[in-house]
């Protein structure tokens, strides 16, 4: 009877859904279990670690919310406590704004110079009354509690825009316009935006953003002479290693695994965000990137997803904020939209859009989210599938240990931490995927064999800059505030988070010691 | 908008399709339109479908023009071709089946698709005759990649709610969700029988009636095959069905028609075990491929070489750049007997105006002339 129905590929079960993992990892096949562990851990975290500290302090994203709450009467009127009464549009807008400067003010000032010493990692004294103020945790308690509404509160050139606050990129333009032809068919309101952007003065920064995209990202920038080091010492590996293939084992797919691989070193390039868009953003920091992706990473766990939507949706908010300048405010509305998008494209079964705007204590409406839908497909011009998330290349890694589940528990939580960290944008998935192996293996006394260069393509040299760059960032102050540290201080990671953390503050000196003549 | 709509070729689950004309060139294209959800917005079939699309650029593959994305819909623009090999089959064929150099470059040209597909990580997922488009030149292409999905290395799990029923392999009736390349091999060897009869090969009601058709032809593999793939699909162990042990019968008697070399292809298409199952980049060099037609049949020489064209491969380029030259010495004496063959199918054809859907669903395999007629041998 129904022998070309197609059944549904998604349909609306919540979190309740039991689902297979579809990682072959063991360990994570509890991620899809329904449990109650991510919740608790959301909901306990701001209590346990930052119930003292930031009750005056707001976070990025939350605190927007607040300060633009007022807009929306609706809105304000959950907030009976914080906000007195609705005042006209425009004037609140203003005065808000003031309230709004003494905390993001700082990162709007005019880009370069001002923001680098939030850039360099390892001068982190100067940074923290900032990061104070963007503190994940706070953000959870605005997740929490905290509606987060949609309009723009900071307004830039475009206070009156009832677009989605993002200014049209001028290339994007170009596209349109010869789609405009087209287009009968065209929403209108993207041709508003066109013309709007044709007159914005953000032409200068979309000009920066574009420029900075093209420029050559390859990481670790190294000489020629010692690129081409690199390259004939795996070559060298790669000739004399012998690699036996389980031909049986059809999910390697072992017959195609060669092209593959190769097509995915070639796509990875491809899809790749710029490393310092931030530049070109007018309202936005890096500390508000990695707050909105430790988010994600948190709702992604809440949800038991698989572990490549997040690299996805990361990957698509980074590529979008390399083509469009976004609004503070629109921030989460840009994660939740890049979230629902990866989670359509890679899970069997989706959360509904109702279910995200619930995860945004409806501070955004289904229609926001599905306008910033269309705008994002455009603007990455439905380029979602071209993006390989680094675990592929993990377990291809794997085998060099014969897929030594500890080794990989660590990696994978290495990897993850690079996607929260802003300076490995410039680093490929392939590359990210070796340097979270090595480290793990590393931090397991293991060393990098021939095997594991075979395998990954990265010679130990090769990886050293990527490897110190993680001690760093697993030593920072705040890290264990993160919800990243939290959910791989589960069990069932195998507390991977708190070996990793303690044995970078244990070997961070020696370790940040070692190769120093590297540095060129 | 750029493109004249001309009139609805097919209507399908969630799109239809239309003939349209560009503005700009005058080409022929067929416009699937997609309507938007009010509720969720695009769906992801057709985010799966766009972006794998804009990957995949083989001759053997419909080519996706264009998008135009608005509030309420989605339109594709796609190459145009006539007609789908369901109805080709039907039009052409002798109730059905083909004839041997038809089928040798049909068979040829999907496993090309096919294989192009796998090498860029891409499962297409809903391989049968209505998926499959052929043009006036006789070039088939695989459309509809509503299902299609990319994979990593390893495979991840799937959903098994794929394939249309009657082209679905035993291991994801069986309940796997590790399937992987040969999901697709599969439905390409149903697909093959079907051409060579003209009735589907396995036509069954339901998910269990469909293996039981299955194990009927092929035979009911050993326990311990049986025995893997169930634990593969995760059925409970406790509640493992027991099936009926049947023969197998030689696919030589369920279709008489086929040569020996086409049994032997056919043969490893239709393994039970996925592990065992060909690849569809080794069934290109298989013996039926390479070797003369049997029967003295007055085939042009070279009819089944690829295309004499081809787009660049995504990857590889140094060794293609290698490769082709290789093959293009080789090929381009059989291009010339090709083009003259190809030529001379497309005259006989163009006299058929009917032209017919892309990718529609609107053929229901209800539809198929019923005559089951390898079952009078059981």
């Amino acid at each position: 009877m129904a022998n070309n129905v197609r059944l549904p590929m998604r349909n609306r079960t919540g979190p309740q859904r039991t689902r297979i993992n579809g990682d072959e990892n063991s360990l994570s096949r509890h991620v899809r279990q329904p449990s109650g562990i991510a919740l608790a851990g959301a909901s306990r975290l701001p209590v346990n670690t930052h119930g003292v500290k930031n009750g005056v302090q707001r976070p990025a994203l939350g605190e927007v919310t607040t300060t633009a709450v007022n807009r929306k009467l609706d809105v304000g009127n959950r907030f009976a406590g914080k906000e007195k009464e609705p005042a006209p549009e425009t004037g609140l807008k203003r005065s808000r704004s003031s309230s709004l400067a003494a905390a993001t003010g700082p990162q709007r000032v005019p880009l370069g110079p001002s923001r680098v010493p939030t850039a360099v990692p390892a001068q982190a004294q100067p940074r923290v009354p900032l990061v104070r103020v963007h503190r994940p945790q706070n953000h959870v308690r605005a997740v929490q509690r905290v509606p987060i509404p949609h309009e723009p509160v900071l307004p830039p050139a475009s206070e009156e825009e009832e677009d989605m606050d993002i200014e049209n990129h001028p290339t994007d333009v170009e596209q349109h316009l010869s789609a405009d032809e087209v287009s009968a068919l065209l929403a209108q309101e993207i041709e508003e935006a066109m013309a709007e952007s044709d007159s914005e003065t953000e032409d200068i920064d979309e000009e920066e953003i574009e420029r900075a995209a093209k420029r050559q990202r390859i990481w670790p920038e190294v000489s020629t002479e010692r690129a081409i080091r690199y390259r004939r010492e795996v070559d060298q590996i790669r000739e004399t290693f012998e690699d036996e293939v389980d031909e049986f084992d059809t999910t390697m797919v072992s017959e195609y695994a060669d092209e593959i691989f190769e097509y995915m070193n070639q796509l990875e390039e491809e899809v790749m965000p710029s490393a310092n868009y931030m530049d070109g953003q007018t309202e936005l920091t890096w500390e508000m990137r990695q707050n909105l992706v430790d988010w994600l990473l948190q709702l992604h766990l809440r949800y038991h997803m698989l572990p490549e939507t997040l690299w996805i949706a990361v990957n698509i908010v980074d590529r979008f904020l390399t083509k469009r300048v976004v609004s503070a405010v629109k921030l989460q509305l840009a994660g939740i939209t890049a979230m629902f998008i990866a989670a359509k494209y890679e899970e069997i079964l989706a959360p509904s859009v109702d279910e995200f705007v619930i995860l945004t204590q409806r501070g955004y409406s289904k229609e926001d989210i599905l306008k910033g839908e269309r705008i994002m497909l455009q603007t990455l011009d439905f380029k979602i599938s071209q993006y390989c998330s680094p675990y592929s290349w993990m377990r291809k890694i794997s085998r060099a240990d014969d897929y030594d589940i500890q080794t990989r528990t660590l990696s994978k939580f290495l990897t993850e931490v690079t996607l929260i960290d802003y300076r490995f944008l410039r680093v490929k998935p392939s590359m990210i995927a070796a340097i979270g192996m090595y480290t793990a293996r590393r931090m397991l006394g293991g060393d990098w064999s021939e095997a594991f260069v075979f395998h990954s393509g990265f010679t130990e040299e090769h990886l050293l800059p990527g490897h110190k760059l993680l001690i760093d960032k697993l030593t920072e102050e705040e890290f264990t505030q993160l919800h990243i540290w939290n959910k791989y201080a589960q069990k069932k990671f195998l507390k991977a988070a708190f070996y990793a953390v303690e044995w970078a503050h244990i070997h961070i000196h020696e370790e940040l010691a070692e190769g120093m003549n590297l540095e060129e | 908008m750029n493109y004249v709509q001309l009139e609805k070729l097919g209507e399908g689950t969630y799109a239809t399709v239309y003939k349209g004309r560009s503005r700009t060139t005058n080409e022929i294209v067929a416009l699937k339109e997609i309507h938007l959800d009010a509720e969720e917005g695009t769906p992801s079939t057709a985010i799966r479908e766009i972006s794998l699309m804009k990957e995949l650029k083989h001759v053997n593959i419909v080519r996706l023009y264009d998008v135009i994305h608005t509030e309420t819909k989605l339109i594709l623009i796609f190459e145009y071709c006539e007609r789908d090999l369901k109805k080709y089959m039907d039009v052409h064929g002798d109730r059905g089946a083909l004839d041997p150099v038809t089928i040798r470059s049909f068979m040829y040209q999907l496993l090309k698709g096919t294989a192009f597909c796998h090498e860029n990580r891409v499962l297409h997922r809903d391989l049968k005759p209505q998926n499959l488009l052929i043009n006036r030149k006789g070039e088939l292409k695989l459309g509809d990649f509503g299902l299609a999905r990319a994979f990593g290395v390893p495979v991840n799990t799937f959903s098994n709610e794929v394939v249309t029923l009657w082209y679905r392999a035993p291991d994801v009736l069986m309940g796997s969700r590790t399937y992987s390349t040969s999901i697709d091999v599969w439905s390409c060897g149903c697909i093959f029988a079907e051409m060579i009869s003209g009735v589907p090969l396995f036509r069954g009601r339901d998910n269990q009636d469909q293996l039981l058709h299955i194990m009927r032809v092929i035979g009911t593999p050993d326990e311990r095959t049986l025995r893997k793939i169930a634990t593969e699909g995760q059925t409970e162990v406790q509640n493992q069905k027991q099936y009926p042990r049947y023969p197998k019968i030689p696919f030589q008697q369920v279709l008489p028609k086929a040569s020996p070399q086409a049994i032997d292809l056919l043969e490893r298409l239709l393994q039970f075990d996925p592990s065992k199952r060909i690849t569809a980049a080794d069934a290109l060099s298989h013996p039926y491929f390479t070797t003369a037609l049997p029967f003295g049949l007055v085939a042009p020489p070279g009819a089944m070489a690829p295309p004499p064209y081809n787009y660049p491969h995504p990857h590889a380029h140094q060794q293609q750049q290698i490769q082709q030259q290789q093959a293009q010495a080789q090929a381009q004496a059989q291009a010339q007997a090709q083009a003259a063959y190809v030529q001379a199918q497309s005259m006989l054809r163009r006299q058929d105006t009917e032209y017919n859907t892309l990718s529609s669903s609107s053929w229901t395999l209800q539809s198929v002339p019923i005559s089951p007629f390898y079952r009078s041998l059981l």
